[in-house]
């Protein structure tokens, strides 16, 4: 092994980061190199001084502290319930049966919420394309929760097939990911009749992030591109007649993860023409001289199924709106460009980046709340978040201004934090 | 008698919480601002799932931590930036007057020292040896890659021995890693 003095490796052997491999690589070529020698002597002449002068002196809470949490503790053992008793362990054969029941029932608009018929397992070959993608078998129309009936509810959702949360990619291996262009808006229905009707938390497989998020109108005020159609002899005098050169815009935005201040999310909104459906190819290229990793949020594909190709069709009058979590590797920097083609036409690319001092619109922050509480309902947290951020981020979005739909969507928080 | 839960919230107490003060102290450069936030993480801590946090204790703590002492930090000094933020650290108890007077002499022309890191050098380097963490905690609360950590202290340490003065310099090393 050659080793120089700018090495990390050397700091890292004498931290004691190196497994025993490496470290005796380390110890051979610093024995064989008297520049090596002396370096290493004064990292750790320096080392020694910083531990001599940083090593924490005890220090403690107040009493009364303590004592406080003593009792948090207390209390919590008196009442902890485990999350385990909400998820219901599927045996292979129902989830094969319901991956079945789903296929048929869970296209966006075909929805139904009748007991499955048990069929044969479909062949790899006669899946619908996108069948790791589909919307969460819901209630058939996303009016609201009125229009469902308890028992076919409860039915249905203890036959939802199992969801796989996706994991971040790291930029340098997965430097590009497909973005879907569409999602359903069922599940937002069910977690209202869980939580409203029936006073549960839900079945996490019934909670698909990207779902409830498209239950809302968003528009993202960041960088937005529009992608036009070709020349064809429009002009701005068709505007009365409803006519648009118009094909889809991309708008963006990037705030600060609400659950890990050192990451960001940014949203991505995929819009549509009021008039004509459009085929569209959205990739996020992720920089990685500037991206340590990153991750979809929702969009779980089915557990036991290859992730299958994204849709692209993205029908009129119709958006998507998508989050994606990016942990940076610097201070500041371009996270990535958003690349996309409308129509197998390349349209002008999207460029991320996340200004510090920039303050986030309403959207951008009703979008990371509704993100939070997805991730928070659907255990995806890993523990980040807990009802005291949630509780904090509702506060801070509430306003006597909200409309209507997500002032009703505070509300729906604020119960399942009671339950 | 206290059971499992209690015990284990007791243990994490026994722990982290000097170590949680002391970071915490270094972001918010008050004590009892610190203890606050130290205090609101472990009832946290409390609200959890046992069963999901006890593998990643320690990241978890300090993750928690840091991003409530950060938000605290945004909160009441909203126009302050992060580079801006004073990493120090206060002296502990049990020190005698000329022992302590020479500790806050060496401490404060060391921190004078890492002022001069970028922001993110500082940070990694406090957490390795102000708190004792792995490259690999490390990561899991700032979402810096290892390397990049490795890096980050490695020529950290290179440029603070650059700027040390002779006679900081010249002391015998007596610290064990």
């Amino acid at each position: 092994m050659t080793l120089d003095p700018d090495d990390p490796l050397l700091t890292a052997y004498l931290l004691g980061e190196l497994p025993a491999d490496e470290a005796a690589h380390v110890e051979r070529a610093v024995a064989a190199d008297p520049t090596l020698r002396e370096t290493l002597r004064e990292l750790e002449t320096t080392r020694n001084l910083l531990n001599d002068a940083l090593m924490p002196k005890p220090a403690a809470l107040l009493p009364g502290q303590r004592e406080a949490i003593r009792r948090a503790a207390a209390t919590r053992s008196n009442t902890h319930v485990s999350w385990n008793r909400w998820i219901v362990p599927l045996a292979a054969a129902a989830v094969i049966a319901l991956l079945a029941a789903v296929f048929t029932r869970g296209r966006p608009g075909v929805a139904h919420l009748g007991n499955p018929v048990p069929t044969e397992s479909p062949g790899k070959d006669s899946r619908p394309p996108d069948t790791g993608n589909l919307p969460a078998p819901g209630p058939a129309d996303p009016g609201g929760p009125d229009q469902i009936s308890p028992e076919s509810a409860t039915a249905a959702a203890s036959e939802l097939p199992a969801l796989r949360p996706r994991g971040f990619l790291a930029a340098r291996e997965v430097p590009a990911l497909a973005l879907p262009v569409q999602s359903g808006k069922s599940s937002l229905a069910w977690v209202k009749e869980s939580i409203l009707v029936k006073r549960e938390i839900p079945d996490r497989n019934a909670v698909r992030l990207e779902e409830i998020l498209n239950s809302f109108p968003l528009r993202p005020a960041g960088m937005t591109v529009v992608a036009r159609f070709p020349a064809t002899g429009w002009h701005p005098d068709h505007r009365e007649n409803g006519a648009t050169s118009h094909a889809a815009t991309i708008a963006t935005e990037a705030l600060a993860c609400p659950w890990k201040p050192s990451a960001t999310l940014v949203l991505v909104s995929i819009r549509g023409n009021p008039q004509s459906d459009c085929q569209i190819k959205a990739f996020f290229r992720a920089n990685p001289e500037h991206v340590h990793r990153y991750r979809l949020l929702g969009f779980s594909p089915l557990q036991g199924r290859d992730p299958a190709p994204l849709p692209t069709l993205l029908p009129a009058k119709s958006s998507n709106t998508l989050v994606i979590e990016v942990e940076p590797s610097g201070a500041t920097g371009e996270l990535g460009v958003i690349e996309w083609s409308v129509n197998d036409r390349a349209a002008a690319a999207v460029p991320l980046a996340r200004h510090g001092d920039a303050e986030p619109s309403d959207d951008a922050r009703f979008a990371a709340l509704v993100c939070t509480y997805a991730l928070w309902l659907g255990r995806e947290s890993n523990g980040m978040i807990d009802t005291d951020v949630l509780a904090a981020l509702a506060r801070e979005t509430s306003s006597e201004s909200l409309p209507a739909d997500r002032a009703d969507f505070l509300n729906l928080i604020d119960r399942s934090l009671g339950l | 008698m206290p059971g499992a839960r209690q015990r284990f919230i007791e243990q994490a107490l026994a722990d982290f919480e000097s170590p949680l003060i002391g970071y915490a102290t270094s972001i918010l450069n008050d004590s009892d601002l610190a203890r606050d936030v130290v205090q609101d993480t472990f009832i946290r801590l409390c609200q959890q799932d046992v069963a999901k946090v006890s593998d990643s204790l320690k990241s978890w703590l300090f993750t928690v931590c840091r991003n409530r002492a950060l938000d605290l930090l945004r909160k009441d000094k909203p126009t302050r930036p992060l580079d801006e933020i004073q990493w120090k650290k206060v002296a502990g108890p049990g020190l005698q007057p000329d022992e302590a007077a020479e500790f806050h002499d060496r401490l404060s022309r060391i921190m004078d020292l890492l002022d001069r890191l970028s922001e993110n050098q500082r940070e990694v380097i406090l957490l390795k040896f102000q708190q004792g963490l792995s490259y690999r905690e490390i990561e899991e609360i700032t979402g810096l890659t290892q390397g990049n950590i490795g890096f980050l202290i490695h020529s950290g340490l290179r440029r603070i021995r650059g700027w040390l003065p002779e006679d900081l310099k010249s002391q015998t090393p007596h610290s064990q890693p």
